[in-house]
């Protein structure tokens, strides 16, 4: 057998950004919302965007093909308008992402949790707006915090394998990503030398990432420390 | 402390059963633990079988999990583990042999006949990854038939065959290529068409006693049960054929 290292590890990079950048956005509302604000069945939609950290990812991927897949009508609708996401790219951008996004929501929820808001009721009686003040301030003393989380989303997609083995498929160039690649690798009688150098590949991609986690992470105690001086 | 402590001894103590320990490949999963019941209804005690992808299973072997008697779903493997772990060498039979069929969920209301329809019939074809036997298997019988490189873009490839079976039951993909025998454990799926058995390499079970196992002699009995009258024909019933004894 062959598997192509190079187009797994380009793959989990693309799958792992892709992902995180599309994570980003509902992250920080959820995040925010989460930290802020104070609503019916919260609990409820707190439990629903962190299910996938507790749920085996397996399990994850089922659920995504009963809503995503071709056979459901929603999955349909997306594929007839070239959007397919049962065994494409895009759904293991999908998978990635759902497994990734529970990191990434509790990152930005303690980010703004942690954000003085005598900061924002200052800009709020200096006559600014709601929404310049998030922008402003809130997002600005959050985001080592956020960046943090993005670092999380993106290291815990590299890792993905359960829910996009079952959504989308193990096929290589397209849904054959690193974690793919080696479980494809051990059921070859030859593929072990080839496993190893993908398994260094993936340890090093994994270390980089949670470096820089630990950097946003001094960033943001920095930033913080500074402000209150 | 101590409830714990004593649950976790409990847990430790292995099944009293003094039974053979059994590691098959997956497609022998409804298969195997038929045979046991005749076998246990002959007065034996009853086996531990473990089912798997034929690869896991050998490397668990490999990496020393306790077994008598190993059944894997192509010979690749067996050789490997020939290689790596030392086998009772004259207990090797192949003792079922299986065929390659693809299948269409029910729905489907013209299903390819031949290998040369498929491409004007199906977008997406599921089957096993590369490495495993029913993968490697519906390769060789795509690559033979001279429709590979119309149909590789369209392939979806699955982690094990059951799985690929489970997607056109689904109706996530438009056909699958499966063993016969998971054609028939599947009430979802329609059977479109038997592969020529000259497109791929045999399908057999090939079957040994596993050196160091301290039931050699109830596991060769086992064997001689499975190639006998009665395994034969559960073997059959199920779907497989049953090859002469050595």
């Amino acid at each position: 057998m062959s598997v192509d290292a190079r187009s797994a590890i380009t793959l989990s990079i693309e799958v792992a950004a892709a992902s995180t950048l599309l994570s980003a956005p509902p992250a920080i509302a959820l995040g925010w919302l989460l930290a802020r604000r104070r609503f019916f069945g919260k609990t409820m939609v707190s439990a629903l965007v962190l299910a996938p950290m507790v749920l085996p990812p397996v399990v994850t991927g089922l659920l995504l093909l009963d809503v995503f897949g071709r056979s459901a009508p929603l999955g349909k609708w997306l594929a007839d308008h070239g959007m397919p996401l049962s065994f494409s790219l895009a759904g293991a951008v999908l998978a990635a992402l759902v497994v990734g996004l529970p990191l990434h929501v509790m990152a930005a929820r303690t980010a703004f949790e942690v954000v003085d808001r005598r900061y924002e009721e200052v800009s709020r009686t200096l006559g600014v707006s709601r929404a310049r003040t998030f922008l402003r301030v809130t997002l600005p003393l959050a985001l080592p915090g956020l960046a943090g989380g993005a670092v999380l989303a993106f290291a815990r997609a590299l890792g993905e394998f359960g829910a996009t083995v079952v959504l989308a498929g193990n096929d290589e160039g397209k849904t054959r990503t690193i974690a793919l690649a080696v479980y494809s690798l051990l059921d070859d009688p030859k593929g072990e030398a080839a496993a190893r150098a993908l398994v260094v590949a993936s340890a090093l991609l994994s270390v980089a990432a949670l470096a820089g986690y630990e950097l946003f992470n001094r960033w943001q105690r920095r930033r913080l420390e500074l402000d209150h001086v | 402390m101590i409830l714990v402590a004593s649950a976790l001894a409990g847990c430790a103590r292995a099944p009293a059963s003094d039974g053979l320990t059994i590691r098959a490949a997956a497609s022998l999963g409804d298969l195997l633990p038929a045979i046991a019941d005749a076998w246990v209804a002959h007065g034996h005690a009853r086996p531990t079988i473990a089912v798997d992808a034929t690869s896991r299973v050998a490397r668990q072997i490999t990496a020393g999990a306790p077994t008598d008697l190993f059944i894997a779903a192509d010979e690749e493997w067996m050789d490997e583990l020939a290689r790596t772990r030392s086998l009772v060498e004259d207990t090797r039979r192949d003792l079922w042999g299986n065929t390659l069929v693809l299948v269409t969920p029910r729905r489907v209301h013209a299903p390819p006949r031949s290998p040369s329809e498929i491409a004007d019939r199906v977008q997406r074809l599921a089957l096993a990854a590369e490495s495993v036997p029913a993968g490697k298997y519906a390769r060789a019988a795509l690559e033979k038939s001279g429709v590979m490189a119309t149909l590789a873009p369209r392939l979806v490839t699955a982690d094990n065959v059951r799985t690929a079976l489970a997607w056109a039951a689904r109706g996530e993909v438009d056909a699958a290529i499966v063993y016969a025998t998971d054609a028939r454990a599947e009430p979802r799926v329609e059977l479109a068409f038997t592969f020529d058995q000259a497109s791929h390499a045999p399908i057999v079970y090939p079957a040994t006693v596993i050196a160091g196992s301290r039931h050699v002699d109830e596991a060769r009995a086992f064997l001689a049960f499975c190639g006998g009258a009665e395994g034969r024909a559960l073997a059959e019933a199920a779907g497989f054929r049953a090859l002469p004894s050595p």
